[in-house]
């Protein structure tokens, strides 16, 4: 007795430093961009999030929820606290505001850069309870250790990386762990707790869409297998119902659950388990003659009944079509032909096989083994990881951006393989058998099961091995970039940063009025508000395509239609990024003709995609370029000046392998170089104000130059200054 | 006063056997032709050329197999398609306001028969989509983009382009319905109705059947994620030609955001061969042990059923390996850069 005590708390220490060890791998693992740069918000999206924890801090939540940020999207305004997802500022604003109370007075700015890899930590432990319900406690182990440096995950969760996903994946993984408890004992407060969590991601990223669609699904699955119990329908009725009406207390979802299909699905199963519950009463109180008839007859009606409903409901309008993003996924050439601005989006591509490979390593073929093992089992919770492993993997080749959702799944099924696999060969009991005599052959046995045993244990440790380096290698190569800070090389080898984005936005802060306008392509509007503190036009947010356009045509037009446009919206200045000095691809000229099309979607008279390429249908920029190319704004705004690095007559553009031509440019007339940073990367015009003597601009230019021609250059002499000592 | 008449008589029959043809005569010559008139040396310098009132598109291609233009292939059911989608609305070549004709045309290379179309439009290669308005000569004419992604974004890429510069409103594409594909679901779905009917008993165990429904789970998964669904929205080329043309390439290398069509097979087919193996590690290797753990006379045997046990963990051991180790070298070529290597093979 006393043995077995001592053993357990052996193991329950083994388990607390295995855990405590887990927890550094993945925090330190996901360090490296902290350590390289410096502690920053990354990329686009976290800035908005920091800015808008910021503002919760500062003002306090009620305010939050009904913020009005008129510094976005000029004129429109954007009614932000309405139109977010509050879950990870209040979270970050809870922990900021604990840690002041505490006696630790921590900078807002770190508690947002250090809050993904915290709840990393949180997500292994999660997942390691998920994987016990699944399998073993030994299971759960190998998954957590698998989900804490696994690529996929480490993706969006590095320190820095602000965004909805670094909470919402250990918010999904604590509902289904919930969830799988629930559904298995039938306890109305592991449920009720399932739909807290739902709650709690639901306020945190619109992915919570995935688990309305999935619990019912599985629910809707095991009804079909005959596998309907009362724990099955106490434990969703009270997921159902708690979570859906908890969900609509988001201001941003409102009632969105009883009104779009993305929901219907919940509401569809909500109603059959009543009538499987009533069918599996009246069961037991009729004849089974009697039974298959009334059932089989009130099945197809309430079928009928539920599908016509719903067309006619969605006909009629009471009830919301699909939304567009989650319709792309199942009709792939939806999103290209209708929403180019939901295409445009490197993130909502396809993903190439390589991809798979890069964020998971051997994990992506140990995945389908356990999901044939769970098939051997099939008990009702391994029902669930089976149906959410096919979905997610159609997702994930579907869109880049939801391998993140596949992967814990991932994790959990090859931690279920590699753990079975251990379990028969990792088991050296048979060392210190005693039944069979000592005798050669029984030796002989031995020793060969020992060899076999240690061969499998030996390679798999090898594989686990390579794998550990293999996820520090993309860790730190691949996703540890804040793309704000760029790295690069000196000639002698050492590092370097371009900081071209950071000097740009803190000239304008610094030099700009506190009330300027800043037009630019909306992937940078994030920034501006963030670093800048700036009104923009359009931001990330995206939900005015045709505000977009209206920048996308300026843009794309001639430069005295731009200004007139860009005029309208109060604008002061333009801003656009331009890679071909450096060579950074990512820059606007490359994404110029999504400007095109998204603003001929609007206006198909007036900006036609057809003319901004050469005769023979190429994507120039050289001489060789079409005339509209060369008239429209981007081009002269990139450009501009760009020869006069060179020999002054034509410039090297280092991403498009291109030579542009001064003359091409041409001169600016309606606009005045205001800032370019120091690798050229950000350039900055203010729009000229009106001529005084009201002329118009492009012919005041023409004068000044032509008088600039025939006046003979006045040679200024410096006088000479002698440092007087 | 006769010889005159005769003589403009003459000069008017001359004039309208090689001055461009009429809308209705081209109409005739597309119902001809069922919705894509053909052009060879001898007919094209008529239809294209001089007073014409309809807008012309021409295709030039070449999809004869030796020259290997596999956009031309890929091309040629799409423009077909396109062509007889207004063909099929529109059999006049008149749009429905009646201001507009549009008419489709193609030349498909071959030395004898038509070399001179390809010579007069300049054409160095193939496949080029013209674009030629009525009140422009034979020799003047606009090229309409191809977008590198095939199926129906090209298609509906061509058609909006073509809608824009006309200034029509009524061109729909119709997608042919396959009839082979067709049929072939039919006949299959009936065989199968049929089988289950005769074999009830059979057929009711296979459906619930926990393997088979695992088998089918996991190819799917596992094609999923050896990258199927890139292939079947971009619609990835199949596989690559080297640059002089003389191999086939497997791997679009150093290009870890795209792929070709057969890496997608190389890829699954590696996926099962591992995931199968691990499998039978776990589920097989110990069955075989127990099956052989007595032989035939009931007497315990267990040095023979180690042995079997050793020699088939090795055997799946050694094909992870070399699989793996296949996986890894296939994903190197894929990620330039990538450090880690199962197996190092002697540099040749």
């Amino acid at each position: 007795m006393a043995e077995s005590q001592a053993l357990r708390w052996i193991q329950l220490l083994l388990k607390c430093t295995i855990f405590l060890f887990m927890t550094a791998a993945a925090v330190s693992s996901r360090l490296f961009s902290v350590i390289r740069f410096e502690s920053i918000i990354h990329e686009f999206d976290p800035w908005f999030n920091f800015r808008a924890t910021k503002y919760l801090v500062n003002n306090g939540f009620y305010k939050f929820l009904n913020w009005f940020d008129d510094r976005t999207w000029y004129p429109l305004g954007r009614v932000t606290g309405g139109t977010l997802y509050p879950g990870l500022m209040a979270t970050s604003a809870a922990v900021w505001h604990g840690l002041h109370k505490i006696g630790l007075p921590v900078d807002i700015r770190n508690v947002c850069v250090l809050f993904a890899p915290a709840f990393s930590g949180v997500t292994a432990w999660a997942t390691y309870h998920l994987t016990c319900e699944i399998k073993d406690s030994g299971a759960g182990l190998l998954a957590a250790a698998f989900i804490a440096i696994a690529p996929g995950y480490i993706s969006r969760s590095v320190a820095g990386s602000y965004d909805n996903e670094a909470i919402a994946i250990t918010l999904l993984m604590v509902t289904f762990m919930f969830w799988i408890k629930a559904m298995k004992t039938g306890s109305i407060m592991h449920s009720t707790f399932a739909a807290l969590f739902y709650f709690y991601m639901v306020s945190a990223w619109g992915g919570y869409v995935f688990i309305t669609n999935l619990i019912p699904l599985h629910v809707f699955i095991l009804i079909l297998m005959g596998r309907y119990s009362t724990r099955l329908y106490s434990a969703y009725t009270t997921w159902y119902a708690i979570g859906t009406l908890a969900s609509m207390q988001i201001p941003f979802v409102g009632f969105l659950p009883i009104r779009s299909n993305d929901h219907m699905a919940a509401l569809g199963v909500f109603g059959l388990i009543q009538i499987v519950a009533l069918g599996s009463f009246l069961k037991a109180q009729v004849s089974w003659q009697k039974f298959k008839t009334v059932m089989v007859v009130s099945l197809i009606f309430l079928l009928l009944a539920g599908v016509c409903g719903l067309f006619a409901l969605t006909y009629f309008g009471y009830i919301a079509p699909w939304t567009g993003r989650f319709y792309s996924l199942w009709d792939t050439n939806y999103a290209k032909i209708h929403i180019p601005i939901i295409a445009s989006v490197s993130e909502h591509q396809p993903t190439a096989w390589p991809a798979f490979f890069f964020d998971t390593q051997f994990l992506i073929w140990l995945f389908p083994a356990g999901v044939f093992l769970l098939f051997l089992d099939l008990k009702d919770e391994h029902i669930f990881i089976i149906a959410y492993s096919v979905l997610c993997s159609y997702f994930a080749g579907v869109m880049v951006r939801l391998m993140l959702t596949l992967t814990p799944i991932i994790c959990v099924c090859a931690a279920v393989t590699i753990s079975k696999l251990f379990d028969i060969y990792a088991d050296f009991s048979f060392w210190s058998d005693k039944s069979l005599e000592p005798s050669d052959s029984s030796n002989k046995t031995k020793i060969m099961t020992l060899v076999t045993k240690l061969t499998v244990c030996g390679s798999f440790l090898g594989y686990l091995y390579l794998f550990v380096y293999h996820c520090t290698w993309v860790t730190s190569n691949a996703y540890s970039s804040p793309s704000v800070v760029l790295p690069s090389r000196n000639q002698d080898g050492s590092m370097a940063l371009i900081d071209d984005f950071r000097e740009a936005y803190y000239w304008l802060r610094m030099n700009s009025a506190e009330d300027a306008k800043v037009a630019s392509w909306w992937d940078y509007g994030y920034q501006i508000g963030g670093m800048a503190d700036r009104t923009t036009l359009v931001d990330n947010n995206t939900w005015n395509n045709t505000h977009i356009a209206i920048v996308g045509k300026a843009m794309s037009s001639p430069q005295e239609k731009a200004y007139e446009i860009l005029r309208q919206h109060d604008v002061d200045y333009v801003l656009v990024i331009f890679g071909g000095l450096i060579g950074f691809s990512g820059d606007d000229i490359n994404k110029f003709l999504w400007m095109v099309r998204i603003s001929e979607g609007i206006w198909p008279d007036e900006i036609k995609e057809r003319e901004y390429f050469t005769p023979s249908g190429e994507y120039r920029m050289d001489a060789l370029a079409s005339q509209t190319m060369k008239d429209s704004l981007m081009y002269k705004l990139s450009y501009y000046r760009f020869a006069s690095l060179f020999n002054g007559i034509e410039g090297m553009d280092r991403v498009r392998g291109q030579k542009i031509r001064d003359e091409d440019v041409g001169n600016l007339d309606y606009f005045e170089e205001a800032f370019t940073s120091e690798n050229w990367m950000v350039r900055l015009y203010k729009l000229k104000d009106l001529d005084p003597v009201g002329r118009e601009l492009h012919s005041a230019g023409e004068f000044e130059r032509k008088s600039a021609r025939s006046q003979k250059k006045r040679i200024v002499k410096r006088p000479s200054l002698d440092l007087r000592v | 006063m006769k010889l005159t008449q005769l003589t403009s008589l003459l000069v008017f029959l001359y004039l309208s056997l090689t001055s461009a043809l009429s809308n209705g005569l081209l109409a005739k010559e597309v119902a001809k032709n069922k919705g894509t008139i053909t052009l060879t040396n001898s007919n094209y310098e008529r239809i294209l050329g001089g007073q014409r009132e309809a807008y012309m598109v021409v295709l030039l291609t070449s999809t004869n197999p030796s020259i290997g233009c596999s956009l031309c292939m890929e091309l040629e059911p799409e423009f077909a398609t396109i062509s007889d989608s207004w063909y099929k609305d529109h059999p006049s070549g008149l749009s429905a306001d009646g201001e507009h004709a549009l008419f489709f045309a193609k030349a498909d290379f071959e030395p004898k028969t038509n070399n001179e179309v390809f010579m007069n439009f300049k054409v160095n290669n193939v496949p080029r989509v013209l674009f030629l308005s009525p009140d422009q000569d034979i020799g003047t004419f606009n090229q309409i983009n191809l977008p590198s992604e095939g199926g129906i974004t090209r298609m509906a890429a061509i058609v909006h382009t073509l809608k824009d510069a006309i200034g029509i409103s009524d061109f729909e594409i119709y997608q042919p319905i396959n009839w082979g594909s067709v049929s072939i679901t039919a006949m299959a779905t009936f065989l199968v109705a049929l089988l289950v009917r005769q074999y009830k008993p059979i057929a009711i165990k296979m459906l619930t059947s926990k393997t088979v429904w695992g088998l089918g789970t996991v190819a799917i998964i596992v094609l999923w994620n050896a990258g199927y669904m890139f292939n079947s929205i971009r619609g990835s080329q199949f596989a690559g030609m080297t640059q002089d043309g003389s191999a086939v390439v497997y791997f679009l290398e150093g290009q870890q955001q795209n792929q070709f069509g057969v890496e997608t097979q190389i890829i699954s087919v590696i996926y099962g061969i591992l995931a199968s193996s691990t499998v039978a590690l776990i589920a097989f290797v110990p069955y075989a042990k127990k099956f052989y753990s007595h032989d035939k006379a009931g007497r315990p045997s267990p040095s023979k059923a180690s042995l079997i046990e050793l020699a088939l963990t090795v055997s799946f051991l050694v094909a992870l390996y070399v699989v793996y180790s296949a996986l890894t070298a296939v994903f190197g070529l894929k990620s330039s850069g990538y450090p880690f290597k199962l197996f190092r093979f002697p540099s040749i």
